[in-house]
């Protein structure tokens, strides 16, 4: 079953150009499931786990919740999403269209809601 | 600043049938929309021009139609801008 | 940030000497209009304030509150890596999550499907497919405005209105 999950994952990582990695984790940046291609980057646990820290930061800013962080660099782009108690983390290559993967967040909806009972039972 | 942006995209507006248009760029984030036409559709929008011009990769950009019944969406790119208007038929 | 901290830290010392000044009378008033608003939302201060001597806990507590309102108001950015699990815990969580995963999923066994929207909104396809695809009118309307769109697009600048980075006037 939740290899059925991890192929409908892929087939939404297939769609967008240029898009390696989709990786949904926990708070900590413990991956819950996680779908790359071949020329994805290793990413180390740490770089996600950030995410959850940054958002509070982000949110004194006065804007608001943060929702999504956009991170660019040289050769990837990595977008997370806040859905908390889980983090969606996709990672893409630099001229990966952004809004594209954006848009990919009512897409993954869905599958977020039926993840999220494993993590909130912790 | 983005006023000019502003203005062409009032004169779309004010064409008959027309009732929305969202501009994105070469990332597919939005620039500017107006009327019914949501910031979120920019990538698609973005997306779906990148996908058509490989058809024809010799070619200029094509202009896409989307059609259903009664509405239809126009696609454009132009550089590294794509623009969609949204149409009754 | 760092000179808030330090700035607390001498007002602590000060007041501890017994040396009265102007901030020593601050900080007490706001001791007091903390305890109201704090006791009711905080247990943890509610039983410390009970258990220690009244005095001095309440003027040290008044100001680790104060240290701790300052540091959930800074962004601290300093604080970002503060925080790694370790590898063994990380190793035990992701085992545990590949198993509640397996549970969850097959307890609501309904295959998930994206849902494919093609054709839905659209009763007569086949009129569709075969009118013509586009007028000459709505051709060249769409050509025009989006390269109308693209020359005005490239006249967006960032206008500089106020500066970004501003000094801080500390004394």
């Amino acid at each position: 079953m939740a290899d059925e999950v991890k192929k409908v994952l892929l087939q939404i990582l297939n769609k967008v150009t240029g898009l390696y990695c989709i990786i949904i984790s926990d708070r900590d940046g413990v991956p819950i499931l996680k779908v790359s291609n071949d020329k994805a980057p290793e990413m180390r646990p740490s770089f996600i786990s950030t995410f959850g820290l940054a958002i509070d930061q982000g949110s004194k800013l006065g804007l608001g919740k943060t929702k999504t962080l956009i991170c660019s660099y040289a050769h990837y782009q990595v977008v997370q999403m806040n859905k908390l108690p889980l983090i969606v983390s996709f990672v893409a290559s630099d001229t990966c269209n952004t809004g594209h993967v954006l848009a990919l967040e009512q897409q993954i909806e869905p599958i977020l809601n039926k993840i999220r009972v494993a993590v909130a039972e912790t | 600043m983005e006023k000019p942006l502003e203005r062409v995209m009032e004169e779309i507006l004010n064409t008959t049938d027309v009732f929305g248009c969202v501009f994105a760029d070469h990332q597919g984030l939005c620039l500017g929309v107006k009327g019914r036409a949501s910031t979120e559709s920019a990538g698609v929008i973005g997306a779906i021009a990148e996908e058509a011009s490989k058809l024809e990769p010799n070619s200029r950009p094509p202009v896409i139609v989307l059609e259903s019944e009664n509405k239809m969406c126009i696609i454009q790119r132009n550089g590294t801008i794509t623009g969609a208007i949204y149409k009754l038929i | 940030m760092g000179c808030c901290y330090s700035f607390f830290c001498n007002d602590d010392g000060s007041s501890q000497n017994g040396e009265p000044n102007e901030r020593t009378h601050l900080l007490v008033n706001t001791e007091t209009n903390n305890i109201n608003i704090q006791g009711n939302n905080s247990d943890d201060y509610l039983n410390q304030d009970v258990n220690a001597a009244p005095k001095k806990t309440d003027e040290q507590s008044a100001l680790s509150r104060i240290l701790q309102e300052t540091a959930t108001n800074v962004i601290d950015v300093a604080a970002l890596d503060a925080h790694n699990l370790q590898q063994h815990e990380y190793l035990d969580r992701v085992k545990m999550y590949n198993m509640r995963i397996q549970q969850v999923l097959a307890a609501n066994r309904q295959p998930y499907k994206v849902k494919t929207l093609l054709l839905q909104d659209v009763s007569s396809a086949d009129k569709i497919l075969a009118a013509e695809p586009i007028s000459a009118e709505d051709y060249h309307f769409v050509t025009s405005m989006v390269s109308k769109a693209s020359l005005a697009i490239t006249e967006i600048k960032v206008e500089h209105k106020e500066d970004l980075v501003v000094p801080f006037r500390i004394p």
